[in-house]
């Protein structure tokens, strides 16, 4: 076996093997002392909050009322090597929409995972599909915004929206 | 919108350099770069091994590269201040734009319907005749086949289902006239194509105006891109011949790859001598034959009569019956290298490709209206396997040098992310539709990274089938699921809301900060400000709505697609646990089918363990069905976990039903735990048997020591339980004792 070209060169390098060789133990002892003993508890919080709106359509405004779930958790790394994660599922399926000039039934069914930094406080905004009752093939998408803080509280509302992307 | 807006580094080192970074951070990086390769070329070349790159300080033992001697690309340069970005230098992209290069469709692999192409003719064992070895490889003699001898290792019911169709497979590094030997084949005409016919050579680079690829630098199917697509059908059972055309001298690798592979169809339903078993690989001037039955599952027991056409073969005039239960049909898979503990180096370097199955059910007819042919975009043309409305998608990352030579870093035990997006191989291509409905087959092939995806409009897409199965009922999304390394999503997009002329890209909102676990999805307005640290997110590819179809869209997305079978009347056999996490150890012997590294398994009760494929970690009674809970001990990765031959139902994630969001009620084969998070599998075992694994798909992590095997047992002669365990010389396998830790 050879030693790499560049770890040859210099005697500072070779110097500090007695150190490297001490690496593999140390590192040993501090893998073992860490190892978390079975995977961590985390506590997820679900509300279900009051979403409206009111959304311009292709071919009709549409009025959004009902209540949106999200589950919420802030996932901390057993090891403390990684910063917590935020996750936040967003469940529509609560939401219905009616058209304001037919009257039509509008369905939104749809939920969303996100991973997210933990942040004091941050507007989460998702976009879900919406379409008349029975013809999910003539979906659009309207915009759902809320306020977390902290990666697991809420704000008290859902707004909904005109998708601006459209 | 993040309150601040875009930007999400949240002050962590980016992984890729800005392409504005300052000229002595792209010194240094490079520096270590070189550094690092020359490391990489040692070891790839067994001048070095890991145990001596421990001694000399330059791994840890958890398999992290060591921070010293400017080593790491993750860590600032020994003379760099906090504020100086850190990693490797950026892909160059020669002044290439994006979206100014069609997205070529995947290369169909011709089929053999005479079997007299296979020379010698396949053999229901190994065939052993003797070849001369090359001195790279010891020399001597060896069998011209890599499959392991004996009776063991010979291809279960192979006079059952006799091989209909051949498939020719030739590994070899990417070659500059492809065309010649192997011309293209997009299985569509050019105006479903770009404009990019049948027969056209195939620049082997990234973009037209990007350096060709050296040799030796991609390892594809027969040597040329884009990468491969093998279209099957039930009851039609395949011999696919892999030829390992790779140098007999491994240091030709350029830093990267072993040219020891083995051939995994993911998720295939037949025996583990065709399952491309990490320690089944073969040699450089060997092949493998591999036998696809293409069954449906349960074939020994259920509807054994073929009394039912939605258990069915498409055929020219209608449906062909077959045994099994329909319930199980699937459509999208792929095969690619498993080679023990390079495998992503492997499949990274080129060695992946995709794998449609068509049904009665799924039949890739959009036209035929039999009462069992769900109608799919597909086409209407041929009978079944239209591909004019039904586009494969191989989406992944890619890394290149200075020079635009495709590089890798193998000493990223975290999960190697590179910092350029492809699809099927071309550096975020265009690709022409039509104002219709089009069905896209999405696979993530890359090392570690997930995919979140979304068109640019925010507007509703269709997923149909998640890995190889279609789900029970289709989910309309605007944005899918984090998509982890392997998974497959089949979705549906309706171009006819857009109007001629107009473009609608598809986005990544997934950022990574590292390869442990998504970092940060972003809404869409974030991943559109061009404000991510990482180079990966953003639209990656453009549709360009061209024009009307040119037939009547004929398709549909019925509101039920594919049940799951009913299993509440097989009682549960046996409840398992597998915990999956890091500082694992190594209790096996020394041996060659052991590996250390930092991932590793822990099976109900036992220690966590680094893998040894020589070692049995469960083995469930065929005919019965288990439940399998999955465990992701930390907060601070995710792991993508494949479980291979059979899929599952997830009954729960988290403790609850609720929880399993509507993408994921179909079977699967690849299930992403989320940090620190848990699921129950149920799955059934039968028909087939033999030694299968279990592993992380973030193939970084599985080549550093995420992986199990489990075993199918027989049930008779010539199955003994456990198997043992195969040793591949270049002149012969050998076997070993297998610890029976089951």
């Amino acid at each position: 076996m050879s030693c790499p070209n560049f770890l040859r060169a210099t005697p500072s390098r070779r110097a500090g093997l007695a150190l490297f060789l001490l690496s593999p133990i140390l590192g040993a002892l501090v893998g073992v002392a860490s190892l978390p003993a079975a995977a961590q508890a985390v506590t997820t919080r679900e509300v279900m909050l009051p979403a409206s709106g009111r959304v311009r359509g292709a071919a009709e405004d549409v009025t959004f009322s009902g209540q949106v779930r999200i589950q919420s958790a802030v996932i901390p790394d057993v090891e403390g090597k990684e910063a917590p994660v935020a996750e936040i599922t967003v469940d529509f399926s609560n939401v219905s929409g009616k058209g304001v000039s037919s009257r039509a039934a509008y369905t939104a069914t749809s939920s969303v995972t996100l991973h997210r930094h933990v942040l004091p406080s941050e507007t989460v905004e998702v976009q879900f599909p919406y379409y008349p009752a029975g013809k999910p093939l003539a979906a659009q998408s309207a915009l759902a915004s809320f306020q977390v803080y902290n990666g697991s509280t809420t704000s008290k509302s859902v707004t909904i929206s005109t998708n601006p992307a459209n | 919108m993040f309150n601040g807006g875009g930007g999400s580094a949240q002050g962590k080192a980016t992984m890729y350099l800005p392409e504005n970074a300052s000229a002595q951070a792209v010194r240094e990086a490079t520096r270590a770069r070189d550094k690092r390769l020359e490391i990489i070329n040692a070891l790839t070349q067994g001048h070095v091994t890991r145990r001596d790159l421990i001694k000399w300080g330059l791994f840890t033992t958890a398999g992290l590269l060591a921070d010293r001697h400017g080593l790491s690309p993750l860590v600032s340069a020994v003379r760099a201040s906090t504020d100086i970005p850190t990693g490797m230098p950026a892909s160059p992209l020669f002044g290439v734009q994006p979206f100014t290069q069609p997205m070529l469709r995947l290369d169909l692999m011709p089929r053999y319907t005479d079997l007299g192409v296979l020379n010698p003719a396949p053999t229901e064992q190994a065939n052993v005749t003797q070849r001369q070895v090359p001195p790279e490889l010891g020399g001597g003699y060896g069998p011209i086949e890599g499959r392991p001898p004996g009776p063991v290792w010979a291809h279960q019911d192979f006079k059952t289902f006799p091989p209909k169709v051949a498939i020719i497979a030739r590994q070899r590094s990417i070659t500059q006239s492809g065309a010649a030997n192997y011309p293209y084949d997009p299985g569509v005409s050019a105006a479903l194509n770009c404009g990019v016919g049948a027969g056209t050579s195939v620049d082997p680079c990234f973009h037209p105006s990007m350096p060709h690829q050296g040799a030796n630098r991609f390892w594809t199917f027969n040597g040329t891109l884009p990468f491969k697509l093998v279209q099957a059908r039930y009851g039609e059972p395949i011999l696919f011949r892999h030829y390992n055309d790779l140098p007999p001298d491994k240091r030709l690798n350029t830093g990267f790859g072993l040219h020891t592979i083995s051939t995994h169809e993911h998720n295939g339903h037949h025996g583990a001598e065709n399952d491309g078993f990490t320690g089944a690989f073969f040699f450089p001037g060997q092949f493998y034959d591999y036998h696809w039955p293409l069954v449906l599952a349960g074939f020994r027991t259920i509807n054994t009569g073929a009394t039912d056409p939605r258990a069915g073969t498409p055929t020219d005039n209608g449906i062909e019956n077959i045994p099994g239960d329909w319930h199980e049909t699937m459509s999208t898979h792929w095969f690619h290298d498993h080679m023990f503990s390079f495998t992503s180096q492997n499949v990274y370097k080129g060695n992946a490709a995709m794998y449609n199955i068509y049904s009665s059910l799924d039949r890739g007819n959009e036209a035929i209206k039999d009462g069992v042919n769900l109608r799919l975009p597909s086409g209407t043309a041929r009978a079944w396997g239209n591909l004019d409305y039904d586009v494969n998608l191989m989406v992944a990352d890619k890394s290149w040098d200075a020079s635009g030579q495709m590089m890798m870093d193998i000493f990223d035990f975290d999960g190697f992310l590179a910092d350029r997006m492809t699809v099927n191989g071309f550096y975020k291509p265009y690709f022409e539709v039509e104002r219709r409905k089009y069905r896209f087959r999405i696979l993530n092939a890359a090392v570690a990274r997930f995919f979140k995806i979304a068109l640019s409009d925010g507007s509703p897409m269709i997923q149909i089938a998640n890995d190889g199965n279609l789900l029970p009922a289709p989910v309309m999304l605007t944005q899918l699921d984090e998509q982890g390394i392997a998974e497959r999503y089949d979705i549906v997009i309706d171009f006819s809301r857009y109007s001629n002329g107009s473009k609608v890209w598809m986005v990544n909102l997934c950022e990574h900060q590292d390869g442990k676990r998504p970092g940060h999805d972003l809404t869409l307005s974030e991943a559109l400000s061009g404000n991510s640290q990482d180079p990966c997110v953003g639209k990656f590819l453009e549709f360009r709505i061209v024009r009307d179809p040119a037939t009547p869209d004929y398709s549909q997305v019925p509101d039920v697609l594919i049940p799951n079978p009913d299993l509440s009347k097989i009682p549960v056999a046996r409840q398992r646990t597998f915990i999956f996490g890091d500082g694992a150890n190594q209790s096996s012997r020394n041996s060659p089918s052991a590996f250390a590294g930092p991932w590793g398994i822990q099976v109900d009760n036992g220690q966590l363990l680094d893998a040894d494929y020589g070692r049995l970690s469960a083995a469930p009674r065929p005919g019965t069905r288990e439940i399998w809970t999955l465990v992701n001990r930390g907060g601070g990765w995710d792991h993508p976990i494949h479980i291979h031959f059979e899929e599952g139902v997830i009954l729960t994630r988290n403790g609850s039903a609720n929880n399993v969001p509507a993408w994921e009620r179909g079977r699967k084969d690849v299930y992403r735990l989320r940090p620190s998070g848990q699921m129950t599998v149920s799955i059934q075992f039968r028909d087939w048997a033999g030694m299968f694994m279990e592993h992380c798909h973030n193939t970084t992590h599985e080549d550093n020591a995420m992986l199990l095997r489990w075993e199918l047992d027989g049930g008779g002669s010539p199955y003994l339980r456990p198997l043992p365990t195969p040793i591949p010389t270049a002149q012969g396998v050998t076997f070993q004792k297998t610890v029976d830790a089951a």
